[in-house]
């Protein structure tokens, strides 16, 4: 075939060289080639990429391989060249055109998409700035603190000064992003409502809106005394720091005042008290100091107060480890057999002779009657029981005469002279073994054994009892949260041989184990709170009193 | 001798920061509120004071760096800026009572946090990354890097020209496009997990070393190889430049939104506890 191909370089304005070529040759190979008929140098084009064969004006062109060209738009392996046909081969484009006589075959050939190297290797902005990429810094600041002043200033403002919107905005609780920390468990009621206790904007939280609720509370002090002007409730009462509502219970809060407690309060009779590990006074229960009064006084322990009970009671007998006869038998007391706790379990219930000693310690006076007993009572009911056991016997007596000599006396006769001499001697019998009976109960081996017993021209009379209910009155000591510690660790009652012994530990016995607010590593923390109550003074708290 | 912002003055700004810290520090060990450690003790508003103040003196240099009037060098305001910040660190979170909630309060101290970690990771890119960029770079520019490439690429083409076709389209693949940037990971992670060059490389050394190709064929292979190993090289080295920039300059885009963004939630927080005191 003759073939003619045109090779078509545009310039710029559209202005075209066409470089043309002449060939006589059985096949136009289509290729990168340097050897390949219509050479395309661009490394879009196969080295080898389709070849155009034919003879008698039928020409066709065919794709070598799997590579690929498109005729007329179609992408086809082979395809019928005629005049106006266009087939793409990589960037190129190549147009049949009709052939000027002696040419069978006319090509234009042209780079239709020019490769830009230089586009391709250009650095661009999108490369080097990140901005790019982000978005613009100021967008991001403006849109985010509007979001913020909308979310976290002007919904809550506007929420917390409407009950309308807040209402509104209820599902929403805008003012929940306000709230500095969990509210106390006591408070929870009134959680979601925070205009409850914050009425004033940027005003502290006043004394009415506790009292408004809090009505019964009483003051702390004496507001006679002390001025109280000025204080806020919310200064020792912390909320919004978690379940438990915050409440000042440092010791220092109790020391500010009372390690120099006269000099607040000139008059005190309180001693001054510091640190619970090192400055805490000995403990002062209160005893009676005398007796006949009785007069009552709060002594140190160490002055060794003694207990002015008027009863007599050896601990240390009635503890003996290899145990005591009694009327069941032989049987070995610990402290429980006497002191049982209270339904607290903080204090000891009052010892009772029915119930503790008189198991033992039964009330019998006569030998002849063991089974009699007399009341633990007052002496002149003592004395009615013995004289009415007595009367008992002698009439007794005086119905087995009766029934051996039968007397018809008619009632409103006078008694014979000889009967009524019986009966005076009946009478002075019973009075006698009463007397004898009184002196005996009364005595060293009956109620004197642990009351203290005096005869007195009109009588026996016993002196009265004092027993401490408490000891401490101005603290306050559970039992119950100690019962894992033994009795005897704290009460010295195993070696007490009089009842005289205040059987009280002192406070190094609680240092023992109690340190203080800071104590050491092997101590329990205790406040002033754990032993003591705070004050409270017997008026009510008023708004007025205390808020300016 | 150059003296850093770091070294300011034999690190007078560090001293200052440790200093405040440590007193906070001291101040609330020895602190026994009767509530919890909280903002709203006496030691929880003096911290809070002395830090919105310090945030807004620390964003003062922000409005000063850009006032080109003075001719005073700004190293040691800087210097202060990187050390007082640093401490903010420790009084903000003391002022806080580690009382953390979702909330406006810790929206604000969450935001003091991006800011101040994204000025520590200005600060360190700034100590360490101006030698790797140096000693990358080998004093040449990256415009330089990216047209010796542009030449690689243009020798490579007309070496691959006269090979066969797999080649050829690989090395053109490679050269059609200038394979650095992308997205911002890919910036900033410093590699093309898709990289054409290597992809071309690997093939070239599969290639087997005997048998079917001619001495002709064999010199151009190898010239091509060696284009492209260079190509390879530089186009690493670019890499790592345009991440070393972006690593320069990413955490300025927090560290100043975010610090607009604290002072807003600054003000909410402020007027959240007054408001409801």
């Amino acid at each position: 075939m003759r073939a003619r191909i045109d090779q078509i370089v545009r310039k710029r304005r559209g202005l075209a060289d066409v470089n043309e070529r002449d060939l006589d040759t059985s096949a136009l190979r289509i290729g990168r080639s340097g050897s390949a008929e219509i050479h395309l140098a661009d490394p879009r084009v196969r080295l080898d990429h389709a070849v155009i064969e034919g003879e008698d004006g039928r020409f066709e062109v065919r794709a070598v391989g799997d590579a690929i060209i498109l005729v007329d738009g179609q992408p086809n392996s082979v395809g019928m060249l005629r005049p106006g046909t266009r087939v793409s081969i990589g960037p190129y484009e190549l147009r049949v055109d009709e052939p000027p006589p002696g040419i069978d075959l006319l090509i234009a050939v042209e780079l239709v998409q020019p490769f830009d190297a230089e586009a391709a290797a250009a650095l661009t902005d999108e490369m080097r700035v990140i901005a790019h990429h982000l978005p613009g810094r100021r967008l991001v600041a403006w849109t985010l603190s509007l979001v913020i002043l909308a979310l976290f200033v002007a919904l809550p403002v506007i929420a917390a000064l409407s009950p309308g919107a807040r209402e509104a905005t209820k599902a929403f609780r805008p003012l929940a992003a306000w709230n500095s920390g969990p509210i106390s468990n006591v408070h929870r009621t009134i959680a979601e409502n925070c205009t409850a206790c914050h009425v004033k904007p940027f005003v502290q939280v006043e004394n009415a809106q506790c009292l408004a609720c809090h009505a019964a509370t009483r003051q702390h002090a004496d507001p006679k005394m002390f001025d109280l002007s000025g204080l806020r409730c919310e200064s020792c009462h912390k909320e919004h720091n978690g379940q438990r509502l915050a409440t000042r219970a440092d010791d220092g809060f109790c020391t500010g005042c009372h390690a120099s407690i006269a000099s607040f309060a000139p008059k005190t009779t309180l001693a001054a008290v510091g640190p619970f590990a090192r400055a805490h006074p000995e403990f002062r229960p209160t005893v009676v100091s005398d007796p006949a009064g009785p007069v009552f006084a709060r002594v140190s322990l160490d002055a060794k107060p003694q207990e002015n009970s008027n009863l007599r009671f050896p601990h240390d007998k009635h503890l003996k480890r290899e145990g005591l006869r009694t009327p069941t038998g032989t049987v070995t007391l610990t402290c429980a057999n006497c002191h049982t706790p209270d339904p607290s379990g903080a204090t000891m219930m009052p010892v009772r002779m029915e119930a503790q000693c008189g198991t033992c310690h039964t009330l019998g006076f006569e030998r002849r009657f063991p089974d009699w007993t007399v009341p633990h009572g007052e002496p002149d009911q003592v004395r009615r029981t013995i004289a009415g056991l007595y009367s008992q016997v002698a009439l007794a007596e005086r119905r087995e005469v009766d029934r051996a000599q039968p007397s018809r006396q008619r009632p409103g006769s006078e008694l014979s002279s000889e009967d009524r001499a019986q009966r005076e001697a009946d009478r002075a019998w019973v009075e006698a073994r009463t007397e004898e009976a009184m002196a005996t109960t009364f005595g060293a081996a009956g109620c004197g054994l642990c009351h203290m017993t005096e005869k007195k021209p009109e009588g026996w009379a016993v002196k009265p009892v004092h027993v401490a209910s408490q000891f401490m009155q101005k603290a306050r000591f559970d039992h119950a949260r100690h019962t894992t510690v033994g009795c005897g660790e704290c009460h010295a009652a195993q070696t007490s041989s009089s009842s005289a012994d205040l059987l009280l530990p002192g406070i190094e016995t609680c240092r023992g184990c109690h340190g203080g607010d800071k104590p050491e590593a092997d101590k329990v923390a205790s406040t002033c709170l754990s032993c003591h109550a705070f004050h409270t003074h017997a008026s009510p708290i008023r708004a007025a009193e205390t808020v300016k | 001798m150059h003296e850093s912002f770091l070294t300011y003055r034999g690190f007078l700004f560090l001293k200052v920061a440790s200093l405040a810290g440590i007193l906070a520090v001291a101040l609330y060990m020895g602190h026994a509120p009767m509530d919890a450690p909280n903002g709203g003790t006496w030691l929880g508003y003096g911290l809070g004071t002395v830090s919105v103040f310090l945030i807004f003196w620390l964003a003062w240099f922000g409005v000063r760096k850009r006032r080109y009037s003075g001719v005073k060098p700004l190293r040691g305001w800087l210097s202060a800026h990187v050390y007082l910040g640093s401490a903010l660190l420790v009084l903000a979170t003391l002022h806080t009572g580690f009382q953390f909630g979702w909330n406006v309060h810790t929206l604000a101290y969450g935001l003091m946090l991006l800011v101040i970690a994204s000025g520590i990771f200005g600060t360190v890119a700034y100590a360490r990354l101006p030698r790797l960029v140096a000693d990358n770079r080998g004093r040449r520019t990256l415009e330089a890097m990216v047209a010796e490439i542009s030449s690689l690429d243009r020798e490579a083409r007309q070496a691959a020209m006269a090979l066969d076709d797999k080649v050829n389209a690989m090395v053109f693949a490679a050269s059609e496009k200038l394979q650095l940037g992308g997205s911002l990971w890919r910036i900033l992670s410093g590699r093309e997990p898709a990289c054409r060059t290597s992809a071309c490389i690997a093939h070239l050394e599969s290639l087997p070393t005997k048998g079917g190709i001619g001495p002709e064929e064999g010199a151009i292979l190898g010239t091509l190889v060696r284009l492209l190993y260079r190509k390879r090289e530089l186009l690493h080295r670019a890499r790592l430049d345009l991440r070393y920039q972006a690593l320069l300059d990413i955490w300025l885009h927090i560290h100043i939104p975010a610090t607009v963004l604290l002072i807003v939630a600054l003000v909410a927080h402020v007027v959240a506890v007054f408001f409801f005191w």
